[in-house]
């Protein structure tokens, strides 16, 4: 996964034909098996990044790559988490697991088994006949990372997760998707809010500026791996790469209050 | 401690028969008043004829109920019944299935929607009831003006809910399904059409009556048959008995499809009831 | 354990450098191009179609039917201007109006005052609910020959069919935009001390203002229905009538015209509506559909 020199610009809707610039000169190479964060201000285009590697959106300028080739259409060779967790309301859970898999032209029984297999991994047994509405925010969450996950694409792109979701839920499916990681190990491109979620689950955090989204520092993030997400941070080193991590976005909020305001 | 629970248990079990009991009476009795108002309502009316209102303008219930039996004894007013549900039925499916199917080939096409939406627009807002006279006059006043009126109230009902229907599918459900893999056909069938479905189902739900009134409007402007002419006829015989009958008969045909129908609505029971654009026509 | 190395990555400094400017007028011409392109595809598209649509009413319908059934947009047009100079069509657009205008508003106020007695007396409305749903989904044109006979060929029945057209509508969308106030903000409101009328008239009523709104603007055309159907069935004037007897007369431009004099009424009502609805409720941005 790479973006090397990436601008991207919009004209917002009803909004004359000003475009925006949304992304200004982002480049940033993800090694395999890596995960990182993205952080930053409300409306910084961070997204905007995860919707490049989909190729749901092309760059304006600069280039979009990802395994050594650059993204042209729908990246089909990528898992995409999104904020909604976009289950199909009309699948039981089951079905909307397998949905992937279906798609991709897996035979019946080897689909089912393999979803099966993971439902049971994030304790979702027993909900297999449910209808997404039927289900708990924290469910649903499960039961949309797992359809994606599950197609062993060698990215998964998560964009805020676990944004609606209540603080104990959050904790416990950060955890869960550290198990999950592991286990299939992925690169993963992680937008977040939540700082201690991003120090928890990262290698490398990247954050970044008001608009236009800018990259403004990167973080590695060496705490020892397997993580307990529990208990983050009462480990030495936490404390000062929050400080810098918070210093940096107050910063960038700062800013924008004051672009606003002038 | 142990008493504690014991007393917090009884408190709950007095609470839930009390409120079951609560609610038992009080569904007892909006359904005795129910009954009470049909009753009152048929009693009123019977009383009210001859002595409040002449019998001309509101029969009797006797009247009605008379007209009714001898109806369901004669052959003759099988055909009639027989004509309006063809002329529906097959208006109803003309109607629904060219909607579905022009809603479908033009919705997905953003461009090709917006070129013909005006002249939809305008069609939509010419009250299907003033094009009455002009299918008669192309199509004679037999079986086929009928049909294609009853396929006129029914089609833009259909073809404004099914459109909406794909336009209210959450578009980021359709680009995770892309991203998962899927081709453009296969989000076509797998994400757009069950995401339409529930509004389609109702739109189908709700022009069962309008084919109905399509059916009866074309035989009040021109027919020598059905329950439409059926209600003009009596009219004309000043029999109000028999106006009312054909009205009940009406009514109930509409009724039963509705029910009939209703089972349409629960093979979507992933998804609260939706509201649809245009409301019903009867 | 954890070295924090921040690595400066990005520009350090907000460089809105020539190349972000550059990016930016790229996509800003790039988007006013396509919109104008997409703009004069559609109007254009538009504009062709009806064109050839006219075209082929006026020079190749013939084929398909007896131009005598058909007419064309030509003779459409000068019996509609003839129509207009005359002081008939005026009468007739009259007559309609006034039936489909009066039994409209009839039709509104009860509905309105019958929502406010229904959510007002909820033991009320459950009594009454099936027999509100059966009503509702029977074809009320039906009445339409018991109407005239109870009241002949005036305006009275038109008036009360597109009063009843109209009625139930309002009065169904109305109780349940009234109940689907969230009870959260009548709560809140309660909490914040607005009691009884206040209540009604600062709460409930604007929040269901947007369904009451909606279902006032569909049901015009549905008073016209009303009305028209009457006329069809027996009137001595209105635009209904007018339709239907050249119908019988095989007067095709006339039935045309009078079809296109139905349809800019019904549009301009609708637009006039639709105009009010934006001045009464500027913050309602989506109406509900009824």
């Amino acid at each position: 996964m790479q973006l090397d020199g990436v601008f991207k610009a919009f004209v917002a809707r009803g909004r004359g034909d000003e475009a925006v610039l949304a992304l200004e000169d982002v480049s940033f190479a993800a090694r395999p098996g890596e995960f990182i964060s993205l952080v930053g201000p409300s409306g910084c285009g961070k997204s905007t990044v995860l919707n490049l590697l989909a190729g749901l959106i092309t760059p304006s300028a600069g280039e979009v790559s990802y395994r050594g080739q650059p993204v042209r259409g729908i990246n089909k060779e990528i898992g995409y988490i999104t904020q909604d967790d976009n289950l199909l309301p009309w699948r039981s859970m089951l079905a909307n697991v397998e949905f992937a898999l279906e798609v991709r032209g897996v035979p019946k029984a080897e689909r089912r088994e393999r979803a099966r297999e993971f439902i049971d991994l994030v304790g979702l047994g027993g909900f297999e006949d449910h209808y997404p509405h039927e289900l708990s925010g924290g469910m649903r969450k499960r039961a949309g990372i797992i359809r994606t996950l599950i197609y062993d694409s060698p990215a998964v792109l998560m964009d805020e997760p676990f944004g609606p979701l209540d603080a104990q839920t959050r904790v416990i499916l950060q955890d869960e998707l550290l198990t999950l990681w592991e286990r299939l190990r992925p690169t993963v491109l992680f937008v977040t809010h939540d700082l201690v979620e991003a120090i928890a689950l990262s290698d490398r955090i990247l954050t970044f500026t008001s608009r236009p989204g800018r990259i403004k520092r990167s973080y590695d993030v060496t705490l020892p791996r397997p993580r307990d997400v529990y208990h983050i941070h009462e480990l030495p080193g936490f404390n000062e790469l929050y400080d810098s991590l918070w210093e940096d976005i107050r910063a960038e909020i700062k800013a924008t209050r004051e672009q606003v305001l002038a | 401690m142990t008493s504690a629970i014991v007393d917090a248990n009884r408190v709950v079990a007095q609470e839930t028969s009390l409120s079951v009991r609560r609610r038992r009476v009080r569904r007892a009795a909006v359904l005795a008043a129910r009954v009470a108002v049909v009753v009152l309502f048929i009693a009123f009316w019977d009383l009210a004829s001859g002595w409040l209102v002449r019998p001309f303008f509101v029969s009797t219930p006797g009247a009605v109920g008379e007209q009714l039996l001898e109806w369901a004894g004669s052959a003759d007013f099988w055909f009639h019944a027989r004509f309006t549900l063809a002329a529906a039925g097959l208006g109803y499916l003309l109607g629904s299935t060219l909607g579905v199917l022009i809603a479908w080939s033009l919705a997905l096409k953003q461009t090709a929607y917006r070129i013909v939406e005006p002249y939809f627009l305008v069609a939509y807002s010419v009250p299907a009831v003033a094009l009455g006279p002009v299918f008669i006059l192309w199509f004679g006043i037999g079986l086929l003006p009928k049909v294609i009126l009853a396929a006129y109230f029914v089609f833009f009902i259909v073809f404004i809910n099914t459109v909406e229907g794909f336009r209210q599918v959450p578009r980021g459900l359709v680009e995770v399904t892309r991203v998962m893999g899927a081709s453009r056909w296969r989000t076509v069938r797998s994400v757009m059409v069950p995401g339409a479905l529930p509004y389609i189902l109702a739109a189908l739900r709700v022009t069962v009556p309008a084919a109905m009134i399509g059916a009866v409007v074309g035989e009040f402007i021109a027919s020598n048959r059905g329950i439409g002419y059926l209600a003009r006829e009596a009219a004309g015989r000043y029999s109000t008995a028999g106006v009312l009958a054909a009205v009940i008969v009406l009514a109930a045909i509409v009724l039963l499809m509705s029910v009939a129908l209703r089972p349409l609505s629960r093979a979507v029971r992933w998804q609260p009831e939706v509201r649809l654009r245009g409301g019903a026509a009867s | 354990m954890t070295s924090t190395n921040p690595t400066l990555v990005g520009p350090s400094a907000p460089v809105s450098t020539s190349r972000a400017n550059e990016v930016l007028r790229a996509v800003s011409d790039g988007t006013r191009a396509r919109r104008r392109r997409t703009l004069l595809t559609v109007w254009g598209g538009s504009a062709l179609l009806g064109a050839a649509l006219l075209l082929f009413w006026e020079f190749g319908a013939g084929l398909v039917m007896n131009t005598r059934y058909v007419s064309s947009p030509s003779e459409v047009f000068d019996r509609l201007v003839e129509l207009a100079s005359g002081e008939l069509l005026w009468n007739h657009i009259a007559a309609t109006m006034t039936e489909a205008g009066t039994g409209y508003l009839i039709g509104v106020a009860v509905g309105l005052f019958g929502a406010f007695v229904l959510v007002s007396l909820p033991m009320v409305e459950e009594v009454f609910s099936p027999f509100l749903i059966a009503f509702y989904s029977i074809p009320k044109i039906a009445l339409a020959p018991l109407f005239i006979m109870w009241f002949g060929f005036g305006y009275l029945p038109k008036i009360l069919l597109a009063a009843l057209m109209v009625f139930l509508i309002v009065l169904v969308n109305s109780v349940t935009g009234i109940k689907s106030i969230s009870p959260g903000l009548v709560e809140v409101s309660r909490v914040l001390g607005a009691g009884g009328l206040q209540l009604a008239r600062k709460v409930i009523l604007p929040g269901a203002a947007p369904a009451i709104m909606a279902s006032i603007r569909i049901t015009f055309s549905r008073a016209m229905v009303g009305a028209i159907l009457a006329e069809f069935i027996a009137a001595t004037e209105g635009l209904g009538f007018l339709i239907v007897r050249a119908s019988r007369q095989f007067d095709t431009p006339t039935v045309f015209a009078g079809i296109v004099v139905i349809a800019v009424l019904v549009m301009s009502v609708n637009g006039l509506i639709r105009l009010l609805e934006r001045r009464l409720l500027p913050w309602n941005v989506e109406t509900v559909h009824g």
